[in-house]
């Protein structure tokens, strides 16, 4: 199972009404990306709690419906002394624990603010390079080298 | 017209009658919808332009919030 936690300047881009910005492309492709994945193998999209509570301003209650049901929402840190308002630190430790149920993938532009919890089973990874990692994983199973995207999305985001 | 539940699926895994009827390709992402206040069903196709975001638009505009 994989479990992909998008950081907040992913999920600000996928909700900005200002959408002329270096990289937001990306991040947006890449969100909807790891929505797909959903649909295709055992993987799921954690909002951390915190990072869900910011972009919810933006939001409708439509939208946010959307969300609860689409997304898993991840309140662990919320009102937690020490990790209210730092939503890094809140990340790091969501992500930390999700990796002991799970593969985890944080993505994130931001790759050096999650050195200290990756490992084999935690990677932070940038949107571009999560593109190229899918199209590379879908290939493979394309290809008939895996059988299951699952097998091909584990080797490409954690073996190799 | 308010959702009420969406469901994440796939194209290829409907019927060529349903996808006809939806309008829909033969293959990729869709959400399938419950409205209210009828239950009416509703199916879109989520395309690579637009993604997510183009969907979340069509539930309504974001609002203008700083995230700073």
């Amino acid at each position: 199972m994989i479990t992909i936690i998008p950081a907040l300047e992913i999920m600000k881009a996928v909700t900005d009404n200002n959408i002329i910005s270096d990289g937001g492309e990306n991040r947006r492709k890449a969100f909807t990306k790891a929505t797909e994945l959903i649909t295709l193998g055992d993987v799921t999209v954690l909002i951390e709690g915190q990072i869900f509570e910011k972009v919810g301003k933006r939001l409708n209650d439509d939208h946010k419906k959307f969300c609860h049901n689409t997304y898993r929402i991840d309140c662990s840190t919320v009102g937690v002394k020490d990790y209210e308002g730092n939503i890094v630190k809140s990340l790091n430790w969501v992500a930390s624990s999700e990796s002991k149920a799970s593969n985890v993938i944080i993505l994130t532009e931001n790759t050096q603010n999650y050195v200290g919890v990756v490992s084999s089973v935690l990677k932070a990874i940038t949107p571009t390079d999560f593109l190229e990692r899918v199209n590379r994983a879908k290939h493979l199973h394309r290809s008939n080298r895996f059988k299951d995207l699952d097998d091909a999305l584990t080797t490409v985001f954690f073996i190799s | 017209m308010t959702l009420k539940n969406a469901r994440l699926g796939r194209a290829e895994n409907l019927s060529q009658d349903l996808r006809d009827s939806f309008k829909l390709p033969s293959e990729g992402l869709i959400i399938i919808e419950s409205l209210n206040p009828d239950l009416r069903e509703n199916i879109i196709s989520i395309t690579e332009e637009g993604g997510i975001r183009e969907y979340l638009l069509k539930l309504g505009e974001f609002k203008d919030a700083s995230l700073d």
